[in-house]
């Protein structure tokens, strides 16, 4: 009796969700004042991405070496003449720098996390809704891809693909990218699997069976929606994850080609500075942390306002 | 069940089949060799280097005789150390990579869980924002900057604990929480996701509205629930920190060998890095295994056939 | 700066001077300055000396072997130095002294030499025999060994046939081989008489004899499974292996059995600490006695510190940054049909006279450095620092630009399409590449490609001749300007990643090797240099400085321009460590 009431519930809640979705969505997103601030940190660093290197005050590649020779050749602090954020040994102004590398580091973000989700969720929703042989073979696949060589894979691409147009593509940086996104999909797709699972076996979804809902329906209309939160949650993290990533792969040595930086390599790059010349670290830790901010509050945001069950509560 | 087992731990032969062939191949692509120094070594004693090696056979023939060897557990001279044998090496090495990453993973399991719990149960209130910070902290600072922060603070300017090495439980207190610092934030956003995600499901309704108390419903049904996505990540997470720690092994000396995972590639140790790939994708496959059995054993919904 | 700079010239000058007679004529006349570079500290009296004689070192990462016939990297040759002692050694004025040999006689052509071994033993009670060091030195020139430094043999006599035996298709058999060791020029009249037969006047070989790879190996020993391990391993120098935790520490202990004066230190302990961070601040945290070199990113820092400024000191090295152009002389190697702009003189010159050296060392190596306009190290007889064809000039640099465009067809360095700029990534020399491109961008709108690879990739590509630049570095073996030179810029040498070719610097090569009287010989490697740097083949930059932190306690350290990772590498045996 009561499963019958809450099977109803979610058909008609299903029902309505693909009437007014997003409108009802975009309703509950504006109204929680930590999606909007996630939601102007990410405007920021998109338009940091986009407009970034016509609002630095100098070119990435600049070099004012006179100055750091004033300053016994170290690097200038923040707040110098010229230099807001200071500059690196170079005289290379950091707050140039970091608008530069908005722009490939907003393009790692959204390129991992593309990846990763066309090709994890639908491996994850196949192998968790259809399970058996398709089941066991996606999954022994992640095995594999999960001990994939990466590194090495990245290093013979880069060498491989050097003189093309896909090595030189974003200063060397989008082969880093796909082989981010070819080796992390996997969790993605494992998590979708797990939820799968999990749902799959719901009195709402052997209902929905039971009166001849198809199987493609069931999974795009009530087990994905369901099953979002945590993909969210993985998206969210992935994007700073994927910066993060590639700052430590640029502290390996592979990754975007000088004279560009990107805030990884950056961060790489400070981290030698960490006790002499914090700022060269601090201020690219507080851009990743600033993307992360909004990223993660924009996305908790998204999974409240998607949630067909959490209407009228809050 | 036992069925399923067997069978999940047979499929661990392909999968390592599959992903020793792709290493293979790709190792002897990547340009460069293990003779490969700044002072460029006569070409006479390259070639020796190779014949002494059998880097100048084909490389089938390489494979055959590395995968010969690897099935009678034997893997080989190292290229770098040439004094030792990889077998050596590792078993010198692996003790000390395990300890750190399970140390490492129950300190990310017991802080980053209840992290987020709190967090979900104080859902946008101040636990909520405190753990969303921590969390953020967590993770947007990479591991090679916390390390050298906590060395410098706790090391140099407190004088609490070594700078480095392995030589007693001081030393072990900073590499573990530098590694564990990222998957503690990653845990406990997963956690906290998962708590919400399972509040608002039908059950805990019916719970409550059946008038059970806030306490019981946690435990006994949302935890219980919440923790299945969660444990989906605790397997790679691990094996993450059990091989993966190749940076924390760095700053911190720790003569264990994840450090070799990449160290092995930058010095084209070819069998060393053969052992490390096998290692790692032996404990990433097993470790799934393991995954999916808990999985069966927190979420009785799940059947395995 | 300019004054420091002066400063460490003047100390390398007394090095230099004190060097002894004959070999010096090369050294800067004004060397009664005090240098900043101590090069050895007086030995205290006895009185205040700790009780616990304990030295901390750290030592960067595992030794790759401790076998000293294959040994090539520095953290194994740090560890052997205190392992093993060869016939000769060389001091810290460079000059060569008896070690196990108390004495050599020199045969009027030069071609061979005999050595009167000390009476002396191994660690484990054994007498040394001449006869060991007949087993070793085949044992290098072995191409089974394939012994990276095997090269060092070839002047011995028979040593070209083995060596070449090594990369021979098909394999010569153990019979061949044995055949050939047998006919090598070393022989041991008796247990304390070592001969050595060269092929050539070679007046260098002395010094190379120096080298960790000539010192003598009990066969029953090296031969042993196991024989690096500590349990089993037999030394011949001031100390024994007692501990090798793999990855993790070695600790020397004094070698009671060894001919010298005995250490005062009791024990040596060496970290291995991989990242240079982790090793600073093991030093600021007390718990290493030295560390060299200092992160250059910390060293402002340090200088500035009222604990660590008075511990910090600068120590000339027997090294040199330089960068290569690619010459495009080499026909065996790729582009040799394809050639870039640097096979244009006029072009390299103008690269070379559009950098400011000074604000490069300043802006990249904290200012540490001795500006270098030549490759022969200051210390090394041959050393000239009156060579400077092309000093920095920006006006002169747009003429041979222009000059050069011209005799390209070409009407700007803009049309050029960019450089192909090699470096390796991960070893800090991004803002190093980053200064010289941008430097050639601003002069000339010249674009650059820079292309950073792992470590490996670089070296390939840079010796198949795939750049147009390409970093570079190269670090003295033993303090001869032939290990500077040939090999190096020799017409298709091992080394010759700048592709240069000129018979005429070849020729006076080949008549240096030769020249036995030294004064000669270093006007010889001089008058080479000038040829070759009239042709700008490469651009130098900087002789290397290196910045150590030593603790006040550490006394009796004798530091050469050779130590590469622990001050006082060379002469173990001479520190102690007074109360603290």
């Amino acid at each position: 009796m009561a499963t019958n009431a809450a099977v109803q519930g979610q058909i008609a809640v299903g029902t309505r969700q693909s009437a007014g979705l997003w409108s009802d969505a975009f309703g509950r997103l504006i109204k929680n004042r930590l999606a909007i601030l996630g939601l102007i940190l990410v405007g920021l660093l998109l338009f940091a991405g986009v407009f970034g290197p016509i609002i630095a005050p100098w070119p990435y590649q600049v070099q004012d070496l006179q100055a750091v020779f004033a300053n016994g050749n170290k690097p200038l602090p923040p707040l110098s003449p010229n230099h807001l954020l200071g500059t690196d040994n170079l005289g290379r102004d950091l707050l140039s720098r970091l608008l530069d590398g908005a722009r490939i580091s907003v393009s790692v973000a959204f390129v991992v996390q593309i990846v990763i989700l066309v090709i994890g969720v639908p491996v994850g929703a196949l192998a968790g809704w259809f399970g058996g042989r398709l089941d066991n073979f996606l999954m022994r696949l992640t095995d594999v891809i999960y001990a994939f060589p990466d590194l090495l894979f990245i290093i013979l691409l880069s060498v491989a693909f050097r003189e093309t147009f896909f090595g030189k593509a974003l200063d060397g940086l989008l082969l880093v990218f796909v082989a981010i996104g070819i080796t992390s999909w996997v969790t993605v797709a494992r998590l979708v699997r797990g939820q799968m699972l999990a749902l799959k076996e719901t009195e709402f979804v052997e209902a929905a069976r039971a009166i001849g809902v198809s199987d493609g329906r069931i999974v795009t209309r009530h087990l994905l929606p369901n099953g979002i939160g945590p993909v969210i949650v993985a998206v969210t993290l992935g994007i700073p994850g994927a910066i993060l990533a590639e700052a430590t792969l640029a502290y390996i040595g592979v990754g975007v080609q000088p004279p560009r930086a990107s805030w990884g390599s950056l961060i790489a790059e400070g981290q030698k500075y960490v006790r002499s010349e914090p700022h060269l670290v601090v201020f690219p830790a507080i851009c990743i942390a600033l993307a992360l901010i909004g990223f993660t509050f924009l996305g908790d945001g998204l999974r409240d306002a998607l949630d067909p069950k959490l209407k009228g509560k809050q | 069940m036992i069925t399923y087992l067997a069978r999940r731990v047979l499929w661990i032969i392909p999968v390592l089949f599959t992903v020793s062939v792709i290493t293979f191949v790709l190792m002897h692509a990547v340009p460069g060799g293990p003779w490969d120094r700044e002072k460029v070594l006569p070409v006479a004693v390259q070639a020796r280097l190779n014949a002494e090696y059998g880097l100048d056979k084909p490389l089938v023939e390489q494979y055959l005789t590395w995968a010969g060897g690897f099935v009678q557990g034997d893997l080989g001279p190292s290229y770098r150390f040439q004094d030792r044998r990889v077998n050596d090496i590792v078993a010198d090495g692996l003790p000390t990579t395990v300890q750190l990453g399970v140390m490492a993973f129950l300190l990310a399991i017991l802080v980053g869980i209840p992290l987020g719990i709190f967090a979900a149960l104080g859902h946008n209130r101040w636990p909520d924002y405190l753990s969303t910070s921590v969390s953020i902290v967590g993770i947007s600072t990479p591991s090679f900057v916390l390390a050298i922060l906590l060395v410098v603070l706790f090391a140099v300017q407190l004088g609490w604990v070594p700078t480095g090495g392995w030589k007693g439980p001081n030393y072990w207190i900073l590499p573990t929480i530098a590694l564990a610092g990222f998957p503690i934030a990653v845990i406990a956003r997963y956690t906290r996701a998962s708590m919400l995600e399972v509040t608002r499901k039908d059950y805990i309704r019916t719970a409550q509205s059946k008038g059970l108390r806030d306490g019981a419903v946690v435990s006994r049904h949302m935890i219980r629930n919440a923790l299945i996505p969660v444990v989906t990540i605790l397997g790679p997470t691990l094996a993450f920190l059990v091989t993966g720690s190749f940076i924390i092994e760095r700053i911190f000396s720790v003569p264990g060998v994840g450090q070799f995972y990449i160290s092995a590639i930058a010095t084209r140790d070819y069998s060393l890095l053969m052992a490390m790939t096998m290692l790692y994708a032996f404990a990433v496959a097993f470790l799934n295994v393991v995954v999916d059995v808990l999985y069966a054993y927190i979420d009785p919904r799940i059947r395995y056939s | 700066m300019q004054k420091r700079l002066l400063g460490i010239l003047a100390s390398i000058a007394v090095i230099a001077a004190a060097c002894g007679g004959a070999t010096t004529s090369s050294a800067p006349a004004e060397s009664t300055a005090p240098g900043e570079s101590a090069a050895a500290t007086p030995a205290p009296p006895d009185s205040n000396l700790a009780a616990d004689q304990i030295l901390y070192v750290d030592i960067s990462g595992e030794p790759p072997t401790l076998d000293p016939s294959p040994a090539q990297d520095s953290n194994s040759l740090t560890v052997l130095r205190a392992l093993h002692r060869p016939l000769v050694y060389i001091n810290e004025n460079l000059e060569i002294v008896p070690s196990l040999a108390e004495s050599w006689d020199v045969s009027d052509d030069a071609q061979t030499l005999t050595f009167h071994l000390r009476d002396a033993k191994y660690s484990n009670g054994d007498q040394i025999v001449a006869g060991d060091l007949v087993y070793s030195f085949r044992r290098l020139a072995d191409p089974r060994t394939a012994a990276p430094y095997s090269y060092v043999a070839l002047e011995i006599e028979g040593g070209p046939e083995l060596l070449g035996m090594a990369g021979a298709d098909p394999a010569p058999s153990d019979a061949d081989i044995d055949a050939a060791l047998d006919n090598l020029g070393v022989a041991a009249p008796d247990d304390r008489t070592f001969v050595v037969t060269l092929n050539t006047p070679a007046t260098y070989f002395l010094s190379a004899l120096s080298l960790w790879v000539f010192v003598p190996l009990q066969e029953s020993w090296i031969t042993s499974p196991g024989a690096t391990e500590a349990a089993n391993y037999v030394s011949s120098g001031p100390f024994v292996l007692d501990t090798w935790n793999h990855n993790s520490e070695i600790i020397l202990k004094p070698n009671p059995n060894w001919y010298g004066e005995a250490p005062t230190l009791a024990e040596i302990h060496m970290s291995m600490s991989p990242e240079p961070a982790q090793a600073q601040a093991a030093y600021e945290a007390g718990e290493i006695d030295m560390i060299l070199p200092v992160p250059t990113e910390d060293v402002p820092r340090v200088k500035d510190d009222p604990v660590f400024g008075p511990e910090y000191s600068e120590v000339a090295q027997l090294a040199i940054t330089y960068y290569n152009f690619n010459n495009f002389a080499d026909p065996a190697k790729q582009r040799y049909d394809n050639p870039g702009p640097t096979k244009n003189k006029n072009f390299r010159i103008a690269l070379v006279e559009s950098i400011d050296k000074v604000a490069f060392q300043n802006a990249t190596f904290a200012g540490l450095g001795i500006i270098a306009n030549t490759f022969v190290m200051p210390g090394i007889p041959g050393y000239d620092e009156t060579i400077d064809p092309y000093p920095y000039n920006p006006d002169s640099a747009q003429e041979h630009m222009a000059l050069a465009l011209s005799e390209l067809g070409l009407s700007s360095a803009a049309e050029i399409p960019p450089l192909k700029f090699g470096f390796n990534t991960g070893a800090g020399h991004e803002p190093r590449v980053a200064f010289m491109a941008e430097a050639w961008r601003q002069a000339f709108g010249l674009e650059t490609d820079q292309i950073g690879s792992d470590f490996s990739v670089f070296l390939t590509q840079r010796t198949a001749g795939d750049y147009d630049i390409s970093r570079n570095g190269w670090g003295a073996d033993y303090p001869h300007a032939n290990n500077q030179l040939s090999g190096l810029f020799t017409c298709g040498g091992g080394n010759n990643d700048s592709q240069y070719c000129n018979e005429q610097f070849d020729a006076l090569l080949v008549q240096a090797a030769a020249e036995p009287d030294q004064d000669v010989q270093a006007d010889l490697y001089k008058q080479a240099q000038r040829l070759m740097m009239d042709d700008a083949p490469f651009l130098p930059l900087r002789f290397g400085v290196t910045p150590v932190l030593i603790k006040p306690y550490v006394s009796g350290l004798i530091q050469t321009p050779m130590d590469s990772q622990v001050p006082g590498e060379h002469f173990y045996e001479s520190i102690q460590i007074l109360e603290h």
